[in-house]
């Protein structure tokens, strides 16, 4: 029997020709799923590309997003986490017509739901009393107090004294109960919901998590500034073919190499080989985005 | 001179400054010259100099370090030659007022500065008003590098005009006035014998003011301006693992500030300025007709308005509401700043902070005097070596000292001693802010001492006088006014001192100014608003705290002039 192999199945002994044929299809899927994910990977590159093209700056400073764009400073918009978000939102409302010149969306498909979390501290003095406020938390009338407007009160339930804090609860239960909804200000959002539209394959791109760091930092963070330029000048020339090719020219990064060489130069702990791969992926695409905008200027 | 007493001091402050800042300077260092099971190693700091992007971090600095001096020179020369030449209106006042610029952290400044530069911020709208702009520039966005220069130079401008003022002070008439009746046009005069001979300030100064530019985080932040130096270090510091480059990029920052410190005292050393006579007693100063006095008045004044523009914008931001695309905010209220009287962080840190400083101006006084006096006094060895080593806390960025501090003080290391059982860190704040502040006190002492006559205090020994007893009535009271206004730049820069604040008070109730301001910052909403009331209590009294200072120092003979 010589197609036997270790993965053979029963239907595969009927013949050799259903065997062969089953063998193509086999490879067959697996061969557009390869390609599937790679062009997955590489779409969601350049998406990022694109964003990081349009952005005034990165920051690891949550608050200061919101900020700028309530200040007027990012022109369109950035990215936030909901609460930060809604309190400008709030903090924007014209007090006459109540309307706020800030508005918070939560981008479908690729927007993670997810709740800080709380815990006892180890070695905390009064445990007891800890985990009585940790329970407390998880009642109706705390839970509430994230979601309601202020200085409302309705039965046992009351809202915050001062300022709506617009975040949302983790109980699932008070969702599907009309009552808490309706008291809730924000009432749109259903984070159960939403969070379905978000997919995350882990064993697809689990192990990507950090070397996804490492390319944004090299693509977007430290070539900002040619990367800027070279986005206008593709905007300028109406974005001709070769030039937006060489700026979207993602071929040190990608699944496959990202997986394996970004990854494994991560992986080994060596400072010096993870900084002189950084330098390498920096320039790569500092010296792509350059020659973009030659290409663009040239019209091609 | 007692050489025992000098070989004493040195070896004292030596090892209290080996301690306290080579050491935790050291232990960061070691992350860029070291690899575990390896041993010293320089492939960090090469790799620093092949990554295109470190390399052009480390110019922008470089450059904006040599721009932000060059403007900083061209705001004080004249302002220092101006006040130095003439009588002119309000001129004691005026010439105290332009000094106070120095004293708001940038961090705070930048505020204010947003709300006047941003895309809807008040100078996009004066001059949409005027017609001048049809739509809004992002000043923030497009002129990061001369943003930047011009921030610096207006924030660090008194620091050139507090030592060419000082060199000013020492110039001998007489030289002048030669010049003068040999038929020297004004102009040549200048260039010729009154700038050469103020040379010793413009670099003694200029070195100060272009390592703080160099190495300068805050404004930088401000513009989002992130291909330089210390912001690189600063976002490396903070990635998280090990990431030794962060530290081989201050290794060589460090380099840097200590050649150019290096260069601007061989200059000074070269200057025949510190054996010139001492200059008569009288005064060189010349009434302006009234209405050229109040130009010079105006200048002055305008400088001042200019240098204080984000601070005003602090001012405005902590009593209004609805600050966006007007001049000015709509309404008035006093909400944020009652708000912020009542938050828990608010007095207690005014009052943590006033602890702190004091603690580390005392400390700085008592050190730089001693370090001062060896340095000039005596003729021991390596005494030049000493007067180096104590101004290389303005070459280390503060961040690097905070995270020394921050390493060796937790539990069972060397400098856990510095604070208390309860959390407290005054030990630690007050040594932290003294070892950055103390070359402002020494190189104060030093000019004092230098350009004070030492044949004064020779006479007062020859005359039997006991070297306490002369350093008491003559030595003391003659660099009182440089003593002064050093102690006053320390006292005024631990106040709103932000790395080794941020870094090292961990504690809401130990928490200095800075702490506070920065945390009520990221409050959801209002946070800049409250941020800006505080930042508003303590410039106020900052600005008192140094109005009195030139006032006092003005009744005993003159701050800045001897």
């Amino acid at each position: 029997v010589s197609c036997l192999r270790e993965d053979s199945k029963w239907v595969d002994f009927q013949s050799e020709e259903e065997f062969e044929l089953a063998k193509k299809k086999e490879f067959e899927r697996k061969e557009a799923h390869k390609l599937a994910v790679d062009k997955g990977w590489e779409e969601g590159l350049k998406l990022i590309q694109r964003i990081s093209a349009n952005s005034r700056y990165f920051t690891d400073s949550a608050s200061k997003p919101p900020h700028d764009v309530a200040q007027g400073n990012a022109v369109m918009a950035g990215m936030v986490i909901d609460f930060y978000g809604w309190t400008y939102v709030e903090a924007c409302k014209d007090k006459e017509t109540g309307e706020s010149r800030m508005g918070f969306v939560m981008p479908r498909g690729g927007t993670s739901v997810s709740v800080d979390p709380v815990a006892v501290m180890k070695g905390t003095k009064r445990p007891e009393l800890a985990q009585a406020f940790v329970n407390f938390l998880l009642t109706r009338q705390a839970q509430m107090i994230w979601a309601m407007p202020p200085q409302i009160e309705s039965g046992q339930v009351r809202g915050p004294k001062y300022r709506a804090l617009r975040r949302l609860p983790v109980r699932r239960d008070l969702y599907e109960d009309e009552l808490s909804l309706s008291q809730m200000i924000d009432q749109e959002t259903m984070p159960y919901e939403a969070a379905k539209e978000f997919t995350y394959e882990y064993g697809l791109t689990g192990k990507l998590f950090t070397p996804l760091r490492t390319i944004v930092r090299c693509m977007c963070i430290d070539s900002h500034k040619e990367m800027k330029s070279a986005w206008a000048a593709l905007i300028a020339a109406d974005f001709p073919p070769k030039a937006t090719a060489k700026f979207h020219d993602l071929s040190l990064v990608s699944y496959d190499l990202s997986l394996e060489k970004v990854r494994g130069v991560l992986k080994s702990g060596d400072p010096v080989a993870v900084a002189k791969m950084q330098g390498e992926l920096s320039g790569f695409f500092r010296t792509n985005y350059r020659e973009a905008i030659q290409l663009a200027k040239e019209g091609e | 001179m007692n050489k025992g007493l000098a070989w004493f001091l040195m070896l004292g402050v030596t090892a209290l400054f080996g301690y306290f800042f080579v050491y935790p300077v050291a232990v960061v260092l070691k992350e860029a010259f070291y690899i575990e099971g390896e041993g010293v190693t320089l492939s960090f700091v090469g790799q620093v100099f092949s990554n295109p992007v470190y390399v052009e971090g480390l110019l922008n600095a470089f450059l904006l370090g040599i721009m932000s001096t060059v403007v900083c020179l061209l705001i004080a020369y004249p302002l220092a030659l101006l006040a130095h030449r003439y009588l002119f209106p309000f001129k004691k006042s005026l010439s105290a007022l332009i000094l106070i610029p120095l004293v708001l952290p940038p961090f705070v400044g930048a505020v204010g500065v947003k709300q006047i530069l941003g895309v809807k911020g008040a100078l996009n709208t004066f001059l949409m008003d005027l017609g001048i702009l049809e739509i809004p520039f992002d000043w923030l966005g497009e002129g990061r590098f001369w943003g930047i220069v011009i921030m610096n130079a207006l924030h660090l401008y008194p620091i050139l005009y507090m030592n060419i003022a000082a060199s000013l002070a020492n110039v001998d008439p007489a030289m002048e006035e030669a010049a003068q009746n040999l038929g020297c046009s004004p102009w040549r005069r200048l260039l010729k014998i009154t700038f050469p001979l103020t040379l010793p300030g413009v670099f003694a100064g200029g070195a100060i003011v272009f390592i703080w530019a160099f190495t300068e985080l805050g404004v930088p932040l401000v513009f989002d301006y992130t291909r330089v130096a210390p912001v690189q270090v600063f976002d490396g510091i903070k990635d998280l693992g090990v990431n030794p480059f962060p530290y081989a990029l201050v290794a060589v920052m460090l380099l840097i500030s200590t050649i150019v410190f290096l260069i601007s005292k061989a200059i000074l050393g070269n200057s025949k300025l510190g054996t010139a006579p001492r200059p008569k007693g009288r005064s060189s100063e010349k009434a302006l007709p009234f209405y050229k006095g109040l130009i010079v008045a105006l200048i002055f004044f305008g400088v001042f308005f200019i240098a204080s523009l984000p601070h005003l914008g602090v001012l405005f931001l902590s009593c209004g509401e609805g600050w966006y695309g007007s001049i000015l905010p709509e309404r008035l209220t006093g909400q944020h700043f009652e708000e912020a009287l009542g938050h828990p962080l608010v007095v207690p840190s005014i009052q943590n902070s006033l602890i702190y400083a004091s603690g580390s101006t005392l400390v700085d006084l008592v050190l730089g005097v001693a370090i001062a006096w060896v340095v000039v006094r005596s003729n021991i060895r390596g005494r030049a070596l000493l007067d180096a080593l104590v101004m290389l806390p303005l070459a280390v960025p503060g961040l690097v000292l905070a995270f020394g501090y921050l390493i060796l003080s937790q539990e069972g290391k060397p400098f856990s001693w510095m604070i208390f059982g309860n959390g407290n860190p005054l030990i630690l704040l007050v040594i932290a802010y003294a070892v950055r502040r103390l070359p402002y006190v020494v190189r104060a002492a030093v000019a004092g001492l230098q350009q004070s006559n030492i044949t004064l205090e020779e006479a007062a020994r020859s005359l039997g006088a006991s070297p306490a007893r002369t350093m008491k009535r003559v030595a003391l009271p003659l660099l009182g006014g440089s003593l002064i206004a050093g102690a006053i730049l320390a006292f005024a820069f631990a106040m709103l001192e932000v790395s080794d604040s941020l870094i090292l008070a961990q504690q809401a109730e130990h928490f200095p100014i800075t702490k506070a301001i920065y945390t009520l910052l990221s409050t959801l909403g209002n946070g800049h608003e409250l941020a800006a009331s505080l930042g508003v209590w303590s410039m106020l009294f900052l600005a008192i705290s140094i109005i009195g200072a030139v006032v006092l120092g003005g009744k005993k003979g003159g701050l800045f002039r001897m």
